[in-house]
């Protein structure tokens, strides 16, 4: 097994994609984050869904890193006098995770590309995050901007 | 993984620095659909945030916002085109008509810039 974490991370899904491609299709998620920002409540609700590419790196292992790396990122440019990044080898330099099923790699989506504001802190009485199957999302878009989360558990949308 | 380090490249015939085949490298680009991501590279997650309105988030970040960034709609037709917002850690696409109305689309990205 190749030991990506010499690697750049950039540089693995270069490696590993191909690879993974050459030995069938990759996988098709399963799974979507439905949310809605607080911040913004005249807005429909989101839909957040993994790429194919990704998630066959999660659930592979040892390419990915710790998500803990992304919000040290996210910290360094809020900061008022952010330029640009200088602490892009932790990407690349902390040691990758182990290998994560699909339900795990959905949490990790969602404290990686969910604003915090949805899944930490929020203390209104709606429920605005939810892991869904992507088979329960509506197909059908023509009334798309005013989708909401439900508020009963056998809805999803 | 081998590294070929070398100043400049060439055909035989012509020849350019290297660094305008590294920094000219797409660093991410998307093939999308109103509902997912088909295909792509650098791409984490994909988020149907409304009509017409798409945000991908990157599996590397990029250094800064100061990068170029592409997309149009990728389906038969011309009456759409697209812009693209580029965040540090995401893009934002956005899919208009001609008249201005945001509409939903399949659609590509393409993203340059450096990696952080």
């Amino acid at each position: 097994m190749t030991d990506y974490s010499t690697m750049p991370l950039w540089a693995r899904e270069l490696d590993f994609i191909p690879k993974a491609k050459a030995k069938g299709p990759l996988p098709d998620p399963q799974f979507a984050i439905l949310w809605e920002d607080p911040s913004a409540p005249d807005n429909p609700a989101c839909v957040t869904t993994p790429s194919s590419e990704w998630l066959a790196m999660a659930t592979h292992g040892g390419i990915l890193p710790p998500v803990s790396v992304y919000w040290a990122l996210a910290e360094d440019e809020a900061k008022p006098d952010f330029k640009q990044h200088t602490r892009g080898h932790l990407l690349h330099q902390t040691p990758p995770i182990p290998a994560m099923t699909e339900e795990e790699a959905m949490e990790y989506l969602v404290q990686m590309a969910v604003p915090p504001r949805v899944w930490r802190g929020y203390q209104g009485n709606r429920t605005i995050l939810k892991i869904v199957r992507r088979a329960i999302i509506p197909t059908n878009r023509e009334h798309r901007n005013a989708w909401r989360i439900a508020q009963h558990q056998e809805e999803a949308a | 993984m081998s590294t070929i380090v070398a100043a400049n490249i060439s055909d035989g015939i012509d020849s350019t620095p290297m660094g305008y085949a590294v920094n000219g490298s797409a660093k991410s680009w998307s093939k999308g659909t109103p509902t997912a991501v088909v295909s792509g590279l650098n791409i984490a997650t994909f988020t149907d945030s409304g009509v017409g309105i798409y945000t991908y988030a990157h599996t590397n970040t990029f250094v800064g916002a100061e990068d170029a960034a592409w997309c149009g709609r990728m389906a038969a037709g011309s009456a759409l085109f697209g812009v693209a917002d580029t965040g540090i850690s995401q893009t934002v696409v956005r899919i208009y008509t001609s008249a201005g109305s945001i509409s939903d689309s399949s659609h590509a990205m393409i993203r340059l810039g450096d990696l952080a």
